[in-house]
């Protein structure tokens, strides 16, 4: 697999335009969720920018396994240069509509197979402070290992396994909450519930740790 | 149990790291389970990290055009042989053209030579000018040449092409000159494009407009101020909706007309990285500001 994506970005580097294709298969979807919780609706935006640059970049890549770290930092930085230009707090549009949607997906009969939704899933992760949500999308939904996470995030690897924890924690308890006779999991109050609440401390949070 | 005890608040980091493991699809090595469907935690980080949704590739098309735009603009720059041979067969196909790729490849003995001018590169560039603009057409509906809306700054019809990394440097120089590769009459460049492309450039003070328009903090500024953009962007945007995104993106892709040139691979991802750990230590202090309870500051009250 890591050696697959190897392959992929010489192929690449080489001119080869399938293998371009299948390397923004692989990353894009990643990239784009991890993007969503840093930029909210202007995800697909920044993504493209950061195509952009990884197309134009590509061939001052080194080659071996750090590829798919090497985008992600792309996209982080467009990230960054896409918030400082708009000086605004970065909405994340999915929050509520996507809360509203948990508990009535869980009281359908799938859920148990389907369990949550992508949209839903990201949306919670984005209301953890930002260095959390960011440690918890590198590690899984980029699914760079922590000594990567570190090198992108500018920050030690100790520092990045820690934050990912208290970041999975904090979901352990969000969920946990949505369990407890949570008024909005019979669709009365979509908005109002606890988890409504969670995601909006949160979100004070992430906004300020911007500044 | 870790399921069991993360419950409570308690995850601990062997457990943690395993979901993370997990929901990253790695070998965690320790014979455990790599998914509990019964745990919430697990369960959300499986639904994040689930395979790609149609919608989410839907930029595939400008992301091969951006290779494309970004890998004639390699050759035009002093690509390998082979690869621009390959690129000219491609594009040209069998139309008849002055500079025939047949030309060009009875010269290619000694495989990856460079060429800085040439006839390679005279072919390379006429691409990249030709694909550059639909490149960024897809991104910005505006720059569509087919968009009646839109007006060159200088050049009356011809719709500005942004500047490539192609374009820029090869152009100034004369296709004569004596570092053609061992020259004859089917390697001239068809003389008409040279000066075609070069309009096809934005005005420079296209440039100035936007840096100063996106310093003084673009739409929301001049709304503000109300004030209304400079007749120059009006008409390079398309649009007054259109004219940040067009001015980042110009900016975005004029920087490495002057630093991609350097030819040292190392030296952008660098420079990146330390942008990028300066930033990340100024998150990391706001962020444990943020954690210690600091009252909200006066920026946030407007």
């Amino acid at each position: 697999m890591l050696n697959e994506l190897t392959d992929l970005v010489r192929s690449a580097q080489d001119g080869d335009e399938e293998a371009f294709r299948l390397l923004f298969r692989e990353l894009q979807p990643g990239l784009l969720r991890y993007l969503t919780v840093l930029v909210g609706a202007d995800a697909e935006d920044v993504a493209s920018e950061a195509w952009l640059q990884i197309a134009r970049d590509l061939n001052n890549f080194a080659g071996g396994p750090g590829f798919r770290a090497w985008a992600t930092r792309v996209a982080r930085n467009r990230a960054l240069d896409h918030l400082r230009h708009q000086r605004r707090r970065p909405t994340v549009p999915v929050p509520v509509e996507a809360l509203s949607e948990l508990p009535a997906t869980e009281d359908t009969a799938e859920s148990a197979s389907e369990g949550l939704g992508t949209d839903t899933a990201v949306a919670l992760i984005a209301t953890l402070p930002r260095t959390e949500a960011e440690a918890v999308l590198l590690r899984t939904v980029i699914g760079l290992d922590a000594e990567s996470t570190a090198r992108v995030l500018g920050k030690r690897p100790g520092a990045v396994r820690t934050a990912a924890h208290r970041g999975l924690r904090r979901l352990a308890r969000i969920l946990a909450q949505d369990e407890r006779g949570d008024p909005a999991r019979n669709g009365e109050a979509p908005t109002i519930g606890p988890l409504a609440g969670v995601r909006s401390g949160g979100d004070v949070e992430a906004g300020r740790g911007r500044r | 149990m870790w399921m069991a005890s993360h419950r409570r608040g308690g995850l601990d980091p062997d457990a943690a790291e395993r979901l993370l493991d997990a929901a990253a699809g790695r070998d965690t090595g320790t014979g455990q389970p790599h998914r509990d469907p019964s745990d919430p935690v697990a369960e959300l980080l499986t639904a994040a990290s689930a395979p790609a949704r149609a919608a989410e590739l839907a930029g595939e098309e400008a992301a091969l055009q951006a290779f494309r735009t970004a890998r004639a603009a390699r050759l035009a720059a002093g690509g390998t042989y082979p690869e621009m041979v390959r690129e000219a067969r491609a594009k040209a196909g069998g139309a008849a053209s002055p500079t025939t790729p047949d030309a060009v490849t009875g010269r290619s003995r000694g495989g990856r030579r460079r060429l800085t001018v040439g006839a390679g590169g005279w072919i390379a560039v006429v691409l990249a000018t030709l694909t550059a603009g639909a490149a960024l057409a897809t991104d910005i509906p505006a720059l569509d040449p087919a968009d009646p809306r839109r007006g060159a700054p200088d050049s009356g019809s011809r719709t500005p092409v942004p500047p490539t990394t192609a374009t820029a440097p090869t152009i100034t120089t004369p296709p004569t000159g004596t570092t053609a590769p061992t020259g004859g009459p089917t390697a001239a460049p068809p003389p008409n494009h040279s000066p075609r492309s070069r309009q096809a450039t934005p005005h420079p003070s296209v440039y100035g407009q936007c840096r100063a328009y996106l310093a003084r903090g673009g739409a929301d500024s001049d709304a503000r101020a109300n004030r209304s953009p400079s007749k120059v962007l009006l008409e390079a945007a398309g649009s007054r909706s259109e004219i940040e995104r067009y001015c980042r993106l110009l900016l975005a892709i004029d920087k490495p007309n002057h630093s991609n040139k350097s030819r040292k691979p190392d030296e952008p991802e660098k420079a990146a990285e330390e942008k990028n750990a300066a930033e990340a230590e100024h998150a990391a202090e706001t962020d444990r500001a943020a954690e210690n309870g600091t009252p909200d500051r006066s920026g946030r009250s407007g």
